[in-house]
């Protein structure tokens, strides 16, 4: 292993993402979308008034994050087969898993820069309307929880962690980016609806469908348990859960990216480029 | 005996095609050695087996059957592939970076750093001749720049073998003649040049050896001359051949019973005149 080699891999996919026009595109519109947020809404006040522009940025962040991971992935890879650049760099000294590697971390520095720049600006526009609203009611407690803003776009960075490491999966399988943005989505889709595989456990009445529930919650990841914007970001008592709930992500993010990646590795071992 | 640059041995290559696993075959039984410090034309048309055979190589497929060594050592070995420089058809690199920075992510890659990196970065762009515009993005190059370019990632780490695929597709004819003048300076630098090409006048020009491909099958090897030469038919180039002396020679040839194929007046290439006259025109000072 050569940690050098991952580092510069991953320098040039980040490179090489911000560039992107797509990512240029969807940044754009994700600020714009939270800076106009207050116009969105017509009839609440208050502190209503706050969650609707906090539920707005946290569902823009969720909804362009997941497009960037797997379009932005998808381009990269496939640009470096279809150009030759991949038969230059592996024809080297550099192992497989390293060049795919350096895809993993590249693209996940490029979401966290998504993320933070997201957060900040959220941050900004919930901390004005508080100001506001503060001005306008008179009292002085804090309406806004900013860490908890952070906290929110740092679990969804590790869910996009996740969704990378998936999209590079099915990158390696495939032969096209249209086929892997496609098969993404949907896999997406199955790990944000995979509490009904838990409903269909618990509820089957026949051994077998309560095995092929079994089977469906084991394997497929469930991705609703980074969704925490409803007790996260205002200071309204809600508890989103203790230290060891986090620790407890923290694992399943560890599990789940490196299950992908290593499929990715092993369906990347022999592939024609 | 030396050990060859590359040695192929019963080399065959199988791909799985659909779901019910159809066998197409690439290459059949292919035995070939390539000697080191020769350039080496590999030939052969579409579907041949041309790039399937390099890219056993370069050690990014594994072959079905037989094998493949590298100077003794398996393709695709951390020794052999650190011995190989590749430079692909139509290369497309990064093209946010400059043509230094290029040289340079991929000297890195090779696992070069500090001030062995810089000293092979510029020796690579002072070979292919692009130490003068290397600070320019990828993006702006000629289609003869970029070449250079790949031709310079490819000898960055100095490697013994170069392999490249098509390398003067698409070059105008200075640019093909300033790329073969690249070729034979390797080659006399001891490097072993690989080069798979349908340009069939350039490779008779510049290789040493050549080797024939078809249908995955080698079908001809050995020097350009055995290859090409035909020993029933002489050449002979005469200056001054006047009209009356070229019936007293007709008529020898027919006394001295030699059959006379063909007499026609002497041509040059048209690469030659349109070098030449690129040539003359930069004599000539601007008005």
């Amino acid at each position: 292993m050569n940690l050098r080699r991952i580092v510069l891999m991953g320098r040039m996919t980040f490179a090489e993402g911000v560039r992107a026009r797509f990512f240029g595109v969807l940044l754009l519109i994700s600020l714009s979308i939270l800076l106009t947020s207050n116009f969105f809404q017509q009839f609440d006040f208050g502190t209503s008034e706050l969650k609707f522009v906090l539920d707005f940025g946290f569902g823009a962040v969720q909804l362009f994050g997941i497009i960037l991971c797997v379009v932005i992935t998808s381009q990269i890879f496939f640009n470096e087969i279809d150009q030759r650049t991949a038969i230059s760099i592996l024809s080297r000294d550099i192992a497989r898993w390293e060049f795919l590697a350096g895809k993993l971390i590249g693209v996940a520095a490029l979401l966290l820069v998504f993320c933070l720049v997201t957060g900040t600006l959220l941050s900004l526009v919930l901390s004005l309307k508080e100001a506001i609203i503060l001005k306008e009611s008179g009292e002085s407690v804090s309406l806004v929880e900013i860490n908890e803003v952070y906290l929110f776009v740092i679990l969804q960075w590790l869910k996009f962690s996740i969704i990378i490491a998936l999209t590079l999966c099915v990158a390696s399988l495939s032969q096209s980016s249209l086929y892997t943005m496609a098969v993404s989505f949907l896999a997406i889709l199955a790990c944000e609806l995979q509490y009904l595989a838990n409903d269909i456990y618990l509820d089957a009445e026949s051994s077998f469908g309560r095995a092929l529930g079994w089977v469906l919650k084991t394997v497929v990841p469930n991705l609703s348990i980074y969704n925490l914007g409803n007790q996260l970001g205002l200071n309204d008592n809600t508890a989103f859960g203790s230290a060891g709930f986090l620790f407890n992500i923290c694992l399943h993010f560890i599990f789940y990216t490196s299950t992908f990646f290593a499929l990715a590795v092993f369906f990347f071992r022999n592939r024609e480029i | 005996m030396d050990i060859p640059a590359i040695e192929l041995i019963h080399l065959t290559r199988d791909f799985s095609i659909g779901l019910r696993n159809y066998k197409l075959r690439a290459l059949q039984q292919v035995d070939l050695i390539i000697p080191s410090g020769q350039i080496f034309g590999l030939l052969g048309p579409n579907g041949s087996g041309k790039s399937t055979t390099i890219k056993i190589i370069l050690g990014l497929i594994p072959p079905s059957d037989g094998q493949c060594q590298v100077f003794g050592k398996p393709a695709g070995s951390r020794e052999s592939r650190a011995r190989i420089g590749y430079l692909p058809e139509n290369p497309v690199f990064y093209r946010f970076l400059s043509g230094r920075e290029l040289v340079r992510f991929f000297a890195s890659i090779s696992g070069m750093s500090g001030d062995t990196l810089n000293t092979a970065t510029e020796s690579a762009l002072d070979t292919v001749g692009m130490t003068e515009h290397a600070d320019r993005r990828v993006r702006t190059y000629s289609k003869g720049m970029l070449q250079r370019i790949g031709l310079a990632q490819a000898l960055v780490h100095d490697p013994d073998i170069i392999v490249l695929d098509e390398p003067m597709s698409g070059l105008d004819p200075v640019g093909t003649s300033e790329f073969i003048s690249i070729l034979h300076d390797l080659c006399a630098r001891g490097k072993t040049i690989l080069l798979a090409s349908h340009l069939l006048a350039r490779v008779e020009e510049v290789c040493d050896n050549i080797a024939i491909l078809n249908k995955g099958q080698l079908v001809q090897s050995g020097t350009v001359e055995s290859i090409v030469e035909d020993n029933d038919i002489s050449n002979l180039w005469v200056r001054g051949l006047t009209s009356p002396k070229e019936i007293a020679l007709r008529q020898f040839l027919k006394d001295a019973d030699l059959e006379l194929l063909e007499c026609k007046t002497g041509r040059r290439s048209l690469d030659d005149v349109f070098l030449d006259a690129l040539h003359e025109n930069k004599k000539v000072p601007p008005s």
